[in-house]
C-alpha cells in the first residue's frame, strides 16, 4: 500500500529529529547509488606526486599517501558500507524471520531447539567469531556479510517469534482457525504483515550498527580488501599519516558519523510513526 | 430430535511447562467429563465464573484446543475432521475488535469465510454489503479498519463475518462484553431476530445471568471444569438445584435501590485447579456442604423435568422450593 508509505514517511518527518535522520538517510543511499556519477575521480585512480594533500580545489577533501581523491573514495565508500549493511541484514533478518515464525507458531520441540540455535549464536562473542570466520574463509565483502548475517539472525528471530507467539494467541488468530483458515493464509495474511512492522523498525536500527561494524573490522584490516575503497580503510590509511595528514581521519570519520547518526534518527521516528499508541502524540 | 450439535464426556488438559526443553511438564484438567448438546433452532447458555472453563468448552467444541477423551457429534455424525464442522458453525470472541484481523478491511474481513471455504459469491464487494446490511451497517464500513470502529460496530462486523456462509450454529464467547447497555441490547435484539430469520442455534458463553435468562433455553452453569446443573433456563431460575446455582443466582445485582443485598451463602474465592478440593469440589464454599460430600465426587444426575444436577443433596426437589433451601431466611422470592 503506496499511501500507508507515504503516510509513515510524513509522519516520520514531522519529528525535527526524524526529518534530519531522512535526510541524512537520502544522502547517504544516494552517494551510494550515484557513485560514479558524482565523484570527480576515479577512486583507484594513483597519483603519487599529488600524495597526502590537504583540502584544496582539484581535491575538495584531499588525497592519501597513494594520491587518490580522498572524496571519491568516501562516496564509494558509502557504497561498500551500504552494500554490506543491505546484504547482510537482508540475509539476517530473512532467514530470522522464517526461523522465528517457526519457532513461534511451530510445535514446542522445535521452538525449543531454535531457542537453543540462537541462544549458541548470541553466545559467542561477535569479534572472536569474526576473527575466527574470517582467517577460515579469509577477509573480503562475502566473508563480512556472511558473519554479519549470521550473528544478526538470532536478534531477528527472538524479535520474530516473540512477536509470533503473542499474536498465535490472539483473538484474530483465533477467529480464523475457528472460520477454518489453513495455515498458508493464517501464517501469509494474517500474521506476517502484523510481524513485519516491528522487524523493519528493527533492521533500520541496525544498519547503524552494521555500517560502524563494517567500519571497525575493515580498519582492523579483516574486513574489505585494499583496493576497494572503504570508510574503515580510509580510517586506518589516516591513522597512519594522522600527524602529518589529519584531514584523512576527519575526511573519514565524518560520513561515519551522518550514516549512523541518520539511520538511528530516521529508526526511531519510525518506531514513533508506527506505534498506534503514540500516534498524534508526535504531531504536537 | 436429533441435536445439532453434541459432545459426550469431553476432557481438555493443558499443560503447565517446566523442566529442561519443556519435558517435565504436568497436566492440568481443565475440563472433565463435560456433556452437552444444543438442539436446532434453541440456545443454550454456558455460565459460570471466570476459569469455570466455559470459553475452553466454546473452544474445544470447535477443536480449537484439542481434547484429552470425548465424543463430538455434529448432526447426528461424530466429527472427524473439524473443517467440515467449521464450515456449518461460526464463533465470535470476547473481543470484539481483537477478534478482527488489525489490518485488513472489514469488507475483507466479512466476506474471508467465503474464500477459505471456497464458496462462489457474485463479487467480494456485494457480498461484503450484503452481509453489512443485515447486521445493520452502512456499507462504507467495507473500507474502514477494525481500529477505527467503536466496540459494538465491531461486533455487528463479528456478527456479520460470523454469518456469512449462513453456519446452523454460531458459538458467542460473551457477545456484549465490554459494551455499553444500550448497545449491549441492541446486539442480543440483533442476534434474537437472525437467529429467528437465518434459523440459527446459539451457545451463549457468558457470565451475565439477566442476559441469558433472556435468551437461552436453556443453561449449563460450569463449576471448576465440570457441568453441576444444566436444565430449561426458566425452570433453573425458578429452582435451582445445585447450590452454586441458587447463590449464583442470589448474588445477581438488581436494580432497585430499596431492595437491601442480602448476605450470600456463598463465601471465598474458587479453588484453584492446580490443588483441586476432594470429593465434591464445592464443597468448599458450599453452606449445606457434609461430611459425604468431602469424600465422594457426586455425578451429573438426570433430574425430574428433564434437568440434571450435580450434587449428594439437591435443593429444590420437592414443588413449590422451600426458601429456607437457600440457607438464608429472607432470600428474594425467585
Amino acid at each position: 500500500m503506496p499511501s500507508g508509505v507515504l503516510e509513515i514517511l510524513k509522519r516520520v518527518t514531522r519529528d525535527p529529529l526524524g526529518l534530519l535522520g531522512l535526510v541524512l538517510v537520502v544522502i547517504v543511499i544516494g552517494a551510494a547509488l550515484f557513485a560514479d556519477a558524482i565523484s570527480p575521480y576515479d577512486p583507484a585512480r594513483i597519483d603519487v606526486l599529488n600524495k597526502l594533500q590537504g583540502p584544496s580545489a582539484a581535491h575538495w577533501l584531499g588525497t592519501d599517501q597513494l594520491g587518490r581523491d580522498t572524496l571519491s573514495r568516501i562516496i564509494h565508500g558509502a557504497r561498500v558500507a551500504m552494500g554490506i549493511a543491505v546484504f547482510s541484514i537482508g540475509i539476517g533478518a530473512f532467514i530470522g524471520l522464517i526461523l522465528g515464525i517457526l519457532a513461534g507458531y511451530g510445535p514446542r520441540w522445535l521452538d525449543a531447539v531454535l531457542i537453543f540455535f540462537f541462544d549458541s549464536l548470541s553466545a559467542i562473542p561477535l569479534i572472536l567469531f569474526a576473527l575466527t570466520v574470517i582467517v577460515i574463509l579469509g577477509p573480503g565483502t562475502g566473508t563480512l556479510i556472511f558473519v554479519i548475517a549470521l550473528i544478526s539472525i538470532p536478534v531477528y528471530g527472538r524479535l520474530v517469534r516473540a512477536q509470533t507467539l503473542s499474536l498465535r494467541r490472539s483473538e484474530f488468530i483465533l477467529a480464523e482457525q475457528s472460520m477454518g483458515a489453513s495455515l498458508p493464509r493464517i501464517v501469509g495474511i494474517h500474521l506476517l504483515p502484523n510481524v513485519l512492522g516491528p522487524l523493519v523498525i528493527l533492521v533500520s536500527m541496525d544498519i547503524p550498527t552494521v555500517v560502524a561494524l563494517e567500519a571497525a573490522l575493515s580498519y582492523l584490516g579483516l574486513g574489505v580488501k585494499p583496493p576497494t575503497p572503504s570508510w574503515g580503510t580510509i580510517l586506518n590509511d589516516g591513522y597512519v599519516s594522522l600527524r602529518t595528514n589529519p584531514s584523512l581521519v576527519i575526511a573519514a570519520g565524518i560520513p561515519l558519523v551522518i550514516a549512523t547518526l541518520g539511520f538511528t534518527f530516521f529508526g526511531e521516528a519510525l518506531r514513533d510513526a508506527l506505534d498506534p499508541k503514540l500516534k498524534g502524540r508526535r504531531a504536537s | 430430535m436429533t441435536p445439532l450439535i453434541e459432545a459426550e464426556g469431553l476432557a481438555v488438559n493443558f499443560r503447565a511447562p517446566g523442566g529442561f526443553l519443556g519435558l517435565g511438564h504436568h497436566r492440568l484438567a481443565i475440563l472433565e467429563d463435560v456433556s452437552v448438546s444444543v438442539r436446532p433452532g434453541k440456545t443454550l447458555g454456558l455460565v459460570g465464573e471466570s476459569g469455570s472453563g466455559k470459553t475452553t468448552l466454546a473452544r474445544a467444541l470447535l477443536g480449537l484446543v484439542s481434547r484429552a477423551r470425548g465424543e463430538i457429534r455434529f448432526e447426528g455424525r461424530p466429527v472427524d475432521s473439524f473443517r467440515r464442522l467449521r464450515r456449518k458453525t461460526a464463533m465470535m470472541f470476547q473481543d470484539p475488535i481483537a477478534s478482527l484481523s488489525p489490518r485488513l478491511a472489514i469488507g475483507s474481513a466479512i466476506t474471508e469465510p467465503f474464500l477459505i471455504h471456497g464458496v462462489a459469491m457474485t463479487s467480494r464487494r456485494a457480498a461484503a454489503e450484503e452481509l453489512l446490511a443485515l447486521v445493520g451497517l452502512p456499507k462504507e464500513f467495507a473500507s474502514r479498519y477494525p481500529h477505527e470502529l467503536s466496540g459494538g460496530q465491531a461486533r455487528r462486523a463479528g456478527v456479520a463475518r460470523a454469518l456469512a456462509l449462513r453456519p446452523a450454529l454460531v458459538i458467542a464467547d460473551e457477545p456484549t462484553a465490554g459494551l455499553d447497555v444500550s448497545i449491549q441490547g441492541e446486539i442480543l435484539n440483533l442476534m434474537t431476530r437472525l437467529k429467528a430469520e437465518l434459523s440459527l442455534s446459539y451457545i451463549i458463553v457468558t457470565h451475565n445471568l439477566a442476559m441469558i435468562r433472556h435468551v437461552s433455553d436453556r443453561i449449563a452453569i460450569m463449576y471448576l471444569g465440570r457441568i453441576v446443573e444444566e436444565g430449561p433456563t426458566a425452570e433453573v431460575f425458578a429452582g435451582a438445584r445445585h447450590p452454586y446455582t441458587a447463590s449464583l443466582i442470589a448474588s445477581e445485582p438488581i436494580p432497585d435501590p430499596r431492595r437491601r443485598r442480602q448476605s450470600l451463602a456463598i463465601t471465598g474465592e474458587v479453588p484453584s485447579i492446580l490443588r483441586r478440593p476432594s470429593g465434591c469440589e464445592f464443597h468448599t464454599r458450599c453452606p449445606h456442604a457434609q461430611a459425604r460430600c468431602r469424600s465422594e465426587a457426586p455425578s451429573l444426575t438426570k433430574s425430574t423435568g428433564g434437568r440434571s444436577v450435580r450434587c449428594h443433596f439437591p435443593l429444590n426437589e420437592r414443588f413449590p422450593p422451600k426458601l429456607s433451601d437457600f440457607g438464608d431466611k429472607e432470600t428474594r422470592q425467585l
